[in-house]
């Protein structure tokens, strides 16, 4: 019978970063753009980061997951994420970091859809204030490094997300991988059946 | 041929006691190896079950140091389902009448796991 199993972060991001289509993955020309606008991008610190949390404290669904007070830390956690987003090249190292994330907003009951509309709140920032500084052709080289840099953010850390809480349910139910997808396929028919009656 | 043999153990089970109303034979990643069970009964679902059951209760047994687990017993209001693990890779599953005499049950499904161990 199975028991506890180690957890495996470098296979969960090598199988997501696999499975993605790889032209929605960073291209080399991407990483250029990033490279040659670090310092702009690092500027942007103290905005994006007072845009992300003025979006989820205005939202009533997103605010409530937020404790009394504890905004300025949640706010010097994202600093760290955007400093290393943008400060540092975007590779393997930074995907398996991404995978973190997923599993800490299990804890932190952040859902995917949660997570995934502020991707594009970032990334409209950015190319809204790169278009007033650096100018259009640049402003669309860092819409598309944003657009394939959230792509990629967003499927590892839903991905890691859904791996996280399968395997919790695994291991603490000792569920062989095997046994849990043969169950998921039996309750997935009859939820898909119940789904097409409802929207019939 | 396996899966005749297995159906032969079923139901030498099944004939030693009037209280035993169906068993079963299901891998541990829940695929029907065999059954003897009344129509009606989702031979998929049960099999998932079983297995899922089967590897929660090792779980806790080990979980709370009860050591190797040797089975798990669900108790209704209609009856009783008993699952044993059968060698290493299957679940025997045993549907049982309220009136059963667990004692004789517990028995006979352990020596019917053992034969489908060496079958298996």
């Amino acid at each position: 019978m199975t028991g506890q199993r180690a957890v495996d972060v470098a296979a969960l991001i090598d199988g997501i970063i696999a499975s993605l289509v790889p032209a929605a993955l960073p291209q080399a020309d991407d990483h250029d753009t990033l490279a040659r606008n670090r310092q702009w991008l690092l500027g942007l610190e103290d905005e994006i980061i007072t845009l992300f949390y003025d979006s989820l404290y205005a939202h009533s669904a997103t605010a409530a997951l937020f404790q009394d007070g504890e905004r300025a830390a949640r706010e010097q956690t994202l600093r760290g994420w955007w400093q290393r987003t943008v400060g540092a090249p975007v590779d393997l190292a930074y995907f398996r970091w991404m995978s973190l994330v997923g599993i800490v907003h299990i804890k932190r009951r952040v859902t995917n859809p949660m997570m995934l509309s502020m991707l594009p709140i970032v990334s409209e920032r950015v190319v809204t204030r790169a278009r007033a500084d650096l100018g259009e052709a640049e402003a669309q080289r860092l819409q598309q490094v944003f657009s394939r840099l959230s792509t990629t953010i967003g499927a590892i850390i839903s991905e890691a997300y859904t791996m996280g809480f399968v395997g919790a349910l695994e291991d603490l139910a000792g569920l062989d991988p095997k046994l849990t997808a043969r169950m998921l396929d039996l309750e997935v028919q009859r939820i898909e059946r119940e789904s097409r009656a409802q929207l019939s | 041929m396996r899966e005749e043999a297995l159906r032969t153990i079923l139901a030498q089970l099944n004939a030693t006691s009037a209280d035993i109303q169906a068993s079963a034979v299901i891998s541990t990643d829940g695929l029907m190896m065999a059954a003897l069970l009344p129509q009606g009964l989702d031979q998929d679902r049960m099999g998932a079950m079983s297995a899922a059951l089967l590897s929660l209760g090792s779980r806790v047994a080990r979980e709370l140091d009860r050591g190797v687990p040797e089975q798990v017993l669900v108790k209704g209001d209609n009856g009783y389902v008993l699952m044993l693990q059968a060698g290493n890779d299957a679940v025997l599953t045993v549907l049982a009448s309220t009136q059963a005499k667990l004692g004789l049950i517990f028995l006979d499904a352990k020596r019917a796991a053992v034969s489908m161990a060496q079958v298996l």
